[in-house]
C-alpha cells in the first residue's frame, strides 16, 4: 500500500484540502493504520507546540492559577499540563471547604472586542485576585466556572471552529445575527482549553456538558470536530456532513 | 476589499486605527513568541507598522500578512546587525526569581516555560516562522507567500517543523 506524503495529512489536519484531494486522503486513513498513526503524531506534535506557546505567552498567569487553583486570571489561557501530586492536594482542599464557602455572582463571559483579543479566553468565574490566597482557593474552587466562552470576529468572511472532544459533549450549532462567531461551553465543558485567533477558535479537551457554536449569518463558519468536517454555514443555511441528534433551519444538535 | 490610508481622510486614519487595533495584539504575540524578548518585540511591532504608513495601497488582507513578514524580517535583521543581538532569534533566558527558594509548582512551570522556549531555539528561523504564523491562522498559501516557497511544500514544511519542535521539547534536542 503507498502511504500518504506527511505534507498531504499536515493539509489534512490543518483544514487546508477540500474536495477530491480531502475525501482521497480521508478515504485512505479509513484502511491504513500507518498513516493514522502518522496523522495522530503530527496532532499530537501540534497540541504540543499550542500548549507550549500559550505557557510562553502569560506564564505567570498559569502559576498564578496553579498556586490557588482556581480562579484564572481574566484572560489567562488554560493549560491542562499540570503535575498531578500538587494539583491533587490543592484539589483535596478545595472539596473539603467548598460546601462553605461562598459562590460569587452568577456566571457571566466577558465578551473579546476587538477581535484580536479574542485569543484571550473568558471564564464565567468572576476574578478574586484581591484575595489573600488562604481565602481564595475554598471561595473560588467553589465558584468553579459555570460558562466559559470566547467570541471573535471572522477573518475574510470565514471563521473556523475547530473542536477536540468526547462523545459527551452536547454541541449545539446555531446561525446568529451577531457579527461575531462565539464559542460558549457550560457545565463540564466550560474546562476545556480555548485557543482563538483571527478566524479560528479551537476548544481542546471539552469531555463533557454543553457547548454552543454561534456562527454569523453574514459568514461561512467550519465546524470541524476530531479531525473531520461536522458542519458548515453559509448564507445562513447550514450543510451537514455527520450525523446531528436533531436538526432545525437554523441550528443543529449533535455529539462528537 | 478595503484598502486603508493615512491620507487627511479623518475616515481613512480611522481606518488604519482599526487595522492597528485589529493586528497590533496578534503581531505582538507572533514577535514575543519568535523572540523570547518583550521589550524586542514591541520595538519591532512598532517599527512594522510605521512602515506600514508608507503602504497605503495595501488593503487590510494584504497588511497583515505585509506586517508579519516585514516583522520577521527586522527581527532577523536586527539578529544580523550585531551578534549580541542575535539573542533576538536565539537564546531567550526565562527570567526566574532568585531571592527565594522557589515553590515546587512555580519551578515547575518555570522549567516547563524553559524547555519550551528552548525547543523554539533549537528550531532553525524558518521553521519558527512557520510554525508560529500558522499558529497565528495563516493559511498554507500565505505562509508560502512570506518565507518563498511554493504552497504546495508547505504542508512537508509544517509537518517537519512540527516533529522537530516535539522532539526538541520531549528531548532536548532536534532529531
Amino acid at each position: 500500500m503507498n502511504h500518504m506524503d506527511e505534507g498531504l495529512l499536515q493539509a489534512y489536519a490543518d483544514e487546508e484540502l477540500a474536495g477530491h484531494a480531502r475525501t482521497t486522503v480521508e478515504g485512505h486513513l479509513g484502511t491504513c493504520l500507518s498513516c493514522h498513526a502518522e496523522l495522530d503524531e503530527l496532532r499530537s506534535a501540534s497540541e504540543e507546540l499550542t500548549r507550549g506557546l500559550l505557557l510562553l505567552s502569560d506564564p505567570q498567569a498559569e502559576i498564578d492559577q496553579y498556586a490557588v487553583g482556581w480562579p484564572r486570571r481574566p484572560g489567562a489561557k488554560r493549560l491542562t499540563r499540570m503535575a498531578a501530586l500538587p494539583r491533587a492536594a490543592v484539589l483535596v482542599l478545595a472539596l473539603g471547604t467548598a460546601a462553605a464557602a461562598m459562590i460569587p455572582g452568577s456566571p457571566v463571559y466577558r465578551l473579546i472586542n476587538p477581535a484580536p483579543r479574542a485569543a484571550q479566553v473568558e471564564s464565567a468565574a468572576p476574578p478574586s485576585a484581591a484575595q489573600p490566597i488562604a481565602t481564595s482557593t475554598a471561595a473560588a474552587a467553589a465558584a468553579a466556572p459555570a460558562e466559559a466562552g470566547v467570541s471573535i470576529e471572522p477573518l475574510n468572511g470565514e471563521v473556523r471552529v475547530v473542536l477536540r472532544a468526547g462523545s459527551e459533549l452536547r454541541v449545539r450549532a446555531s446561525i446568529a445575527s451577531s457579527p461575531r462567531a462565539g464559542v460558549f461551553a457550560t457545565g463540564a465543558a466550560a474546562q476545556a482549553r480555548f485557543d482563538a485567533s483571527p478566524g479560528r477558535i479551537e476548544v481542546t479537551g471539552a469531555e463533557s456538558g454543553d457547548l454552543r457554536i454561534e456562527m454569523p449569518r453574514g459568514a461561512v463558519t467550519t465546524v470541524m470536530v476530531n479531525g473531520r468536517d461536522y458542519l458548515r454555514s453559509t448564507d445562513g443555511e447550514i450543510q451537514l456532513f455527520a450525523p446531528a441528534d436533531s436538526r432545525a433551519d437554523a441550528e443543529v444538535t449533535f455529539h462528537p | 476589499m478595503r484598502a486603508f490610508t493615512l491620507s487627511e481622510s479623518d475616515s481613512r486614519t480611522g481606518s488604519f486605527s482599526s487595522v492597528y487595533r485589529t493586528l497590533h495584539p496578534s503581531l505582538l504575540r507572533y514577535l514575543e513568541r519568535l523572540t523570547g524578548e518583550k521589550d524586542a518585540a514591541e520595538d519591532v511591532a512598532q517599527e512594522a507598522f510605521m512602515r506600514l504608513l508608507q503602504r497605503p495601497e495595501l488593503t487590510d488582507e494584504a497588511a497583515r500578512l505585509w506586517l508579519f513578514t516585514v516583522a520577521t524580517n527586522l527581527v532577523r535583521d536586527r539578529g544580523r546587525a550585531a551578534t549580541r543581538q542575535s539573542r533576538l532569534l536565539k537564546t531567550s533566558p526565562v527570567p526566574i526569581p532568585t531571592s527565594e527558594p522557589l515553590p515546587d509548582a512555580v519551578a515547575e512551570r518555570a522549567d516547563e516555560v524553559a524547555r519550551v522556549r528552548r525547543a523554539l531555539d533549537l528550531l532553525s528561523e524558518r521553521d519558527r516562522q512557520i510554525l508560529l504564523m500558522r499558529q497565528e491562522g495563516f493559511r498554507y498559501g500565505e505562509i508560502a507567500q512570506s518565507v518563498d516557497v511554493s504552497a504546495s511544500s508547505v504542508g512537508t514544511l509544517i509537518a517537519r517543523a512540527l516533529k522537530r519542535f516535539a522532539s526538541a521539547y520531549r528531548t532536548g534536542e532536534v532529531s
